[in-house]
């Protein structure tokens, strides 16, 4: 009950800031612009652009990195997580950038960028995860006759699930840092906030956007840091990542 | 519970390699495990013994030959059926981490679809069975356990389906000496209840030598001897054997022959005797002693010729004998005589049957005699 203490608190700081802010901009120019459905129509939208581009992330790596450590030779895996190595150096920035090229503006170019960005994290727990168990453990299942899918189901993804879990916490962190930049595209999310405080040079509109920006990542590791101790089994360690 | 019987295992010309690899791991290995009996897989390693193993449970595929179990070629069995019907033990490091004991041993009745009513009753017997108190261990998980008490979860394991063939991959191998020993008595008296046909892989000789009805050496992925334990301790003059036996060789022959084969008689006298009656005996005895038994045959104690000298003539022997102690049955092994004659500093030992009827003595020439008889 009390692990989730962290979680509601940050909740209600981010729900202070905003009333605080609202109410101060009452008292200034930015009265029109600072308004409670502005606000909680940006950070649906932030948190529809993590939440899509994360799932979406999650759906396709997961089910590659388990097929990739299904083959025997590691050499697809070698080639696809290079690949991606690659794409992760390159700043959100610039693949929102090159996105807009080929998609345009919107909510699909940005979900995009984000996407492309959550691949690797999620991938390379899930196949790292997934190598890190025990080879003697995975051969005295299979010795007793387990069919493979049971050995995956029974033991290499309950005994990786804390693994693949904290590559899905960095991802979805990443991501929400990230989806301040969608603005640019015109995407929406927290970043409209953050802009327009920057460009009229009001103080509560930007402070809105940033610090609900940065609670939102706080809320959502600790957040996911619940799951992977829930989906963690009893007695093994939780990887920090 | 009634077990089912083992089953034979034969293995036919297998030859296994593996691919980048010039030299056969197994190479041409030929081997008949009779049901019911327990053969231990010897060798240096690499020398292909858990390779063997393996191939007959099909984790490794054999490149060449047959491997059949009751007459059944398993390359034409389903890999998993044919693995259900063996208990495979490893290592305690092959316990499932983040499953409960009871989880662990319920391992294979749930992969066969058990019912859990069926399943419970099953754990618990089996962790009575190898001496954990099912109360105590079924919901702990496997960290929180000594090795010793997972090795034996681990057999457990090997047990739950009532397989009639246990592979055993060195399950003792990551305890220490003296839990080991234990986990070896265990698995001695569980194999007399049990008769399941056992595979099992070690380094360790002195293992094979305790638990094997027949032991196989392997050197390169050739078998070089199959034989008795006993036999293999009389071909030590073969260097690779000589090897694995350790120089201890014929310390360990010892333990294979019983005093009753080397047992010699002994000049006996009954109590009332008096002492100079038996002078000309002790005079005759090869150990120095003369044994006092009673009308039954019954061992009452020893009298030396130190002790005799010291004493006047006209007393009686069972005045001045010492009484009967530090005695040995029949079935006793030599290595065990000797240790008594080392531990109580004395020239030979008296051997009795268990209801104390003398059968003669075992000195220490006589277990040099029985060293060679071997």
């Amino acid at each position: 009950m009390w692990g989730f203490a962290p979680v509601v608190l940050l909740a209600g700081i981010g729900l202070l800031v905003v009333i605080y802010s609202v109410r101060l901009a009452s008292y200034s120019l930015s009265v029109e612009f600072l308004t409670y459905d502005r606000v909680l129509g940006s950070l649906s939208r932030h948190l529809e652009l993590v939440a899509v581009s994360s799932i979406g992330a999650l759906v396709v790596s997961f089910p590659l990195g388990a097929l990739l450590t299904r083959l025997g030779s590691g050499r697809a895996e070698g080639v696809i997580v290079k690949i991606l190595s690659v794409a992760q150096t390159v700043p959100s920035i610039a693949i929102l950038g090159l996105s807009m090229g080929v998609l345009g503006l919107g909510f699909k170019t940005a979900v995009v960028a984000l996407w492309l960005h959550a691949l690797l994290p999620i991938l390379h727990n899930t196949i790292s995860g997934i190598r890190s168990v025990d080879q003697k453990i995975i051969e005295a299942a299979r010795g007793m006759g387990m069919r493979p899918n049971r050995v995956f189901l029974r033991i290499e993804l309950p005994l990786s699930a804390s693994i693949i879990m904290a590559g899905v916490r960095t991802a979805v962190v990443y991501n929400v840092g990230s989806a301040a930049l969608a603005t640019l595209v015109g995407a929406g999310g927290l970043g409209d906030l953050i802009v327009t405080g920057l460009s009229l040079n009001r103080m509560p509109v930007l402070i809105t956007g940033s610090v609900l920006t940065a609670l939102l990542a706080v809320f959502l590791d600790s957040l996911l840091g619940k799951v992977q101790f829930l989906l963690n089994p009893r007695g093994q360690p939780i990887v920090s990542q | 519970m009634v077990f089912a019987e083992g089953q034979v295992i034969r293995l036919e010309g297998v030859t296994k390699f593996f691919s980048g690899r010039s030299v056969p791991a197994v190479d041409q290995l030929s081997l008949e495990i009779a049901s019911g009996e327990v053969c231990v897989l010897i060798g240096a390693s690499g020398c292909g013994k858990s390779t063997t193993l393996k191939m007959i449970n099909r984790l490794i595929e054999p490149s060449s030959g047959v491997i059949q179990v009751d007459g059944q070629d398993t390359a034409r069995l389903d890999p998993i059926e044919l693995r259900q019907g063996m208990g495979y033990v490893i290592q305690e490091i092959g316990l499932f981490p983040h499953m409960t004991i009871a989880e662990n041993i319920a391992t294979v009745p749930r992969e066969r679809g058990w019912t859990s009513e069926k399943i419970r009753p099953r754990v618990d017997e089996l962790l009575s069975l190898v001496g954990l108190d099912p109360g105590e261990f079924r919901d702990r998980m496997p960290a929180s356990l000594s090795g010793g008490q997972r090795q034996r979860v681990g057999v457990a394991r090997a047990l739950a389906a009532d397989p009639p063939v246990l592979l055993m991959d060195e399950p003792f191998g990551a305890v220490d000496p003296v839990t080991r020993a234990h986990l070896q008595n265990e698995f001695l008296r569980l194999q007399i209840q049990m008769n399941k046909t056992v595979l099992f892989v070690t380094h360790d000789m002195d293992e094979a030598m305790k638990l094997a009805d027949r032991i196989a050496i392997l050197h390169q992925g050739r078998l070089i001897l199959h034989a008795s334990p006993r036999k293999i301790l009389g071909q030590a003059s073969d260097p690779l054997i000589a090897d694995l036996v350790g120089e201890d060789q014929a310390l360990k022959r010892l333990r294979f022959v019983q005093v009753g084969e080397i047992v010699r008689r002994v000049p006996t006298v009954s109590p009332g005797t008096p002492l100079g009656g038996v002078h000309q005996l002790l005079s005759e005895s090869r150990s120095g002693q003369v044994y006092v038994l009673d009308s039954a045959g019954c061992l009452l104690g020893t009298l030396s010729r130190d002790r005799a000298a010291s004493q006047p003539s006209e007393r009686l022997v069972d005045e001045v004998m010492t009484p009967a102690d530090n005695l040995i049955t029949p079935n006793t092994s030599a290595f065990e005589a000797l240790c008594r004659i080392l531990r109580h500093e004395a020239s030979a030992v008296a051997v009795t049957t268990e209801a104390g009827v003398l059968v003669g003595e075992v000195s220490f020439e006589q277990i040099l005699w029985g060293q060679k008889i071997s």
